[in-house]
């Protein structure tokens, strides 16, 4: 059996795709991450909300993902020992603002620097010239920097703002700074409409056809036609199930779907494994990274999870064509930075400031005794913090991160989300756009 | 005179660079700024930012402006090592997307590729052929701690599994500068914190060369770019206080310049958060604020194109460009004259104190908390509801 070693590159850190072919096709792939800290070691008896600084630093890419999970999971452990916190809508919205923020900056940065870039390379129908030296990588880089201000503008800064704590946030924007944060909006709204969607949103949101998404010649239908020229339409499917444990505007509950087939699911169900690390076996092992399973299975998180679970009919209709292909993966990302670029809208406009923005605990954090789980829907899944507190000190800290559930490593009975997408390939080149397609970092998948 | 004598010294320099190959033989800074569409009106006005940045007076903003288009003639060679990515990510940051990438982009080889972070592989064929190509010319920008002895293999990069210790030290060797970029090259950072499982070390502990750090968690973008141009103006090492952090950028406390200063010296602040206090924009010390021992330029560059920073927030600065921050300066919402209960490191409040005081400020720490106290007392009870 011929094995071959690919680094993938232009990710966010570094990966190692391990590639077992069997007569020109890949039987097995091992997904290495070679980099650890022990963040998660790190937080051990240090006093509880030093959690809410440190583990921002896990990602730079999703750092206030990171925050507002531990926020929630320290908020859950007043819950737990009887002192149920009052957010105020003002510092839900301001969270959400925040969070959007990030999705947003990543989603562009994604599909203009990565998807956009490989497909370029990959195709031989170039799109206006190089991708990378077009202006239209400035227009986007343009944007990536006004959504990052946007957020900053309630967060004071991006990455690593302390922004958020429980009980709240911290800022006391006044209309003005909305104002600031709408302007700054309409701006990203309009670079995405004219260079990606090819569309105003709505009209975009309105689509309930993959064809109607391709009457438009733009950056995105552009990229779908060359993912189908390329066959991307039909390879790179996993298990077609999808998980999205937090909670979003896009759905209603927290829910599971096996293809089409939405129900509720509860995080108790979660389990971690250790199989194939180094930590397991020094010597069998092969990756820092863990793995994550529902109830045994191995779940897709992401975008492509919460557009399903919310059936959005869009994404519905490109996943009856296509099921859970690249192409669907890689549009259902794109059509979510649409519903996030609405929806901040909404919010901006609908924050009212007259409310507080933080309402302190009664309990005092230093006496907290108990348990706590927090979650939240970040760019690339579901971020799952737990923490375990004794006296106001951690006492243990768990981190599932999303990538740890889509790039963990099964074995070849039981794949993993993305082994399985890259099991059955016939070249490297396919392996290595359907990998990226689950919008890969390292950083975070090994901590 | 003085003044007049450094701008004779910088033109000289300046034109010498000047005679040096490009790194890109087609194509300047200066015609890629103008494709861009750039203007040199903006142009100008972004260097005299720069300028002002690094202390110099205005009348050096032609040199500044040269300077910037002749970055052409010195390449970069950013790697990774144990980190977040954060501090390029922090380059997102920036007040001139355009122009700051244009430059990067130019100077850094594959910057389009740094900024997604592209180690690995990539990094490493772009040392091979930098070292072989610019030995002893080329400027290296180090992001993240390095996992250094028993767990040296904590980190690994490249197809051949090379240490991100093996490779930092080689380039290190080769480099004409050595910037350590964000806390985690500077000090270690947060891997570093107690009990650093990976064993990370600072950039400086790796080689014998003499290292700039530009600290921060992140480190803001307008250190990084303006420690560039710095050097290609004076081609010498800037200023270094005690940490090797450029005096420019690191030589007031964050506290010296805050917008919520005078509320400080009023004896105002905000008690609680959430409090009334916190809605006027009181001094966040009580909460925890460690400006006062913490030296950057976050209060007057702020961040994300001059829009906030965390004290502006509502947050108290958590003293990220400190050594040992993460160990030193918690809990982040408390202040240290204040520490309740013994911590991760069995110390008591006066006991950090005294750490604290070991970097430069014993008298400093001791003196605030006594302001704060008596201001207290004195006067911000009133003030409260
Ligand atoms: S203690 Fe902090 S908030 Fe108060 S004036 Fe100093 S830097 Fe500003």
């Amino acid at each position: 059996m011929k094995i071959t070693k690919e680094i993938i590159e232009r990710i966010e850190g570094e990966a190692t795709l391990e590639l077992q072919w069997h007569e020109g096709v890949i039987d097995f792939a091992k997904i290495k991450f070679f980099n650890f800290r022990g963040i998660e070691k790190i937080l051990e008896k240090r006093v509880l909300y030093d959690a809410i600084a440190i583990t921002p630093r896990v990602c730079g890419i999703c750092s206030h993902s990171h925050a507002l999970a531990s926020v929630l999971a320290i908020e859950s452990c007043f819950k737990n020992a009887g002192d149920v916190l009052h957010i105020s809508q003002k510092a839900q919205d301001i969270r959400e603002i925040i969070l959007n923020a990030e999705k947003i900056q990543n989603h562009i940065k994604w599909y203009f620097f990565t998807i956009f870039s490989e497909l370029q390379k990959l195709s031989n129908t170039p799109f206006e010239g190089n991708a990378f030296k077009d202006k239209a990588w400035f227009h986007a880089q343009k944007a990536i920097v006004e959504s990052l201000k946007m957020g900053a503008i309630f967060s004071g800064q991006w990455p690593h703002g302390s922004f958020a704590l429980p009980g709240g946030v911290t800022c006391d924007p006044v209309r003005s700074d909305f104002i600031m944060a709408q302007n700054t909006l309409e701006g990203i709204v309009a670079f995405c409409e004219e260079y990606l969607y090819g569309m105003p949103l709505e009209e975009f949101l309105s689509f309930s056809s993959a064809l109607q998404v391709m009457s438009s010649v733009r950056r995105l239908s552009y990229g779908i036609e060359t993912m189908i020229e390329l066959g991307f339409d039909r390879i790179g499917r996993s298990h077609d199930r999808f998980l999205a444990l937090g909670d979003s505007f896009l759905y209603e509950e927290p829910s599971k779907a096996v293809k089409t087939t939405v129900l509720s699911a509860d995080s108790k169900h979660v389990h971690e494994s250790l199989e194939h690390t180094f930590f397991s076996d020094t010597h069998k092992g092969y990756t820092y990274s863990k793995s994550a399973q529902y109830r045994k299975n191995y779940f897709e998180v992401g975008p492509l999870a919460r557009m399903m679970i919310g059936k959005d009919v869009l994404i519905r209709d490109f996943h009856r064509r296509f099921k859970d292909a690249t192409l669907t993966r890689v549009v259902a990302r794109m059509s979510e930075c649409a519903h996030l670029l609405l929806r901040t809208r909404e919010l901006l406009s609908h924050c009212d400031i007259t409310m507080p923005s933080f309402i302190p605990p009664k309990a005092n954090p230093h006496d907290l005794c108990g348990e706590g789980i927090g979650i939240i829907e970040a760019s690339r899944g579901s971020l799952i913090h737990k923490v375990n507190v004794l006296y106001g000190h951690i006492h243990s800290y768990d981190i599932i991160t999303p990538t740890v559930w889509n790039l963990g490593n099964g074995d070849k009975e039981n794949p993993s989300v993305a082994q399985k997408a890259i099991m059955g390939l016939d070249s490297i080149e396919k392996a290595d756009f359907v990998f990226k397609s689950f919008d890969v970092c390292s950083v975070c998948t090994t901590q | 005179m003085e003044h007049a004598k450094l701008y004779e010294r910088l033109a000289e320099r300046l034109s010498k660079l000047e005679k040096f190959p490009r790194i890109k033989e087609d194509k300047s800074i200066a015609t890629l700024m103008e494709e861009h569409g750039i203007s040199r009106r903006d142009f100008m006005k972004w260097a005299a930012g720069v300028t002002a940045m690094l202390s110099l007076p205005s009348s050096f903003t032609p040199l500044m402006a040269q300077a910037a288009e002749l970055t052409d003639r010195l390449p970069v060679v950013w790697l990774h090592m144990a980190e977040c990515t954060g501090c390029s990510e922090s380059l997102l940051r920036t007040d001139a997307p355009t122009i700051d990438s244009v430059i990067f982009d130019y100077i850094s080889l594959e910057y389009h590729e740094t900024i997604m972070a592209a180690a690995g592989w990539q990094a490493e064929h772009n040392l091979e052929s930098a070292i072989a190509k610019y030995k002893g010319k080329f400027i290296l920008m180090v992001e993240g701690g390095i996992p250094a002895g028993a767990t040296e293999n904590y980190l690994t990069v490249g197809p051949h599994g090379q240490t991100g210790f093996a490779s930092a030290k080689k380039a290190a060797d080769a480099a004409a500068a050595i910037f350590a970029i964000g806390t985690c090259s500077s000090f270690g950072g947060v891997q570093a914190a107690y009990p650093n499982p990976s064993n990370a070390q600072a950039l400086s502990k790796v080689t014998s060369k003499p290292v700039i750090n530009v600290p921060g968690c992140p480190p803001s973008e307008k250190n990084i770019i303006g420690q560039v141009l710095h050097y290609i103006l004076f081609g010498t090492l800037p200023a270094l206080d005690a940490y090797n952090r450029p005096k420019w950028a690191y030589g007031l406390r964050i506290h010296d310049l805050c917008e919520r200063r005078g509320h400080f010296d009023a004896g105002e602040f905000v008690q609680e958060f959430g409090d009334a206090g916190a809605k006027k924009g009181f001094c966040l010390y009580k909460v925890g604020c460690k400006g006062p021992y913490t030296f950057n330029n976050c209060s007057r560059e702020r961040f994300n194109q001059h829009t906030s920073w965390p004290v502006q927030a509502g947050h108290g600065c958590i003293g990220c460009s400190e050594p040992d921050f993460w160990d030193n300066m918690g809990p982040f919402e408390e202040p240290l004259g204040n520490r309740l209960y013994h911590t991760v490191y069995g110390e008591g409040a006066d006991k950090t104190a005294d750490k604290v005081g070991v970097t430069l400020l014993a008298a400093t720490a001791v003196g605030i908390a006594a302001h704060a106290a008596i201001a207290a007392i004195k006067g911000s009870g009133k003030t409260e509801e």
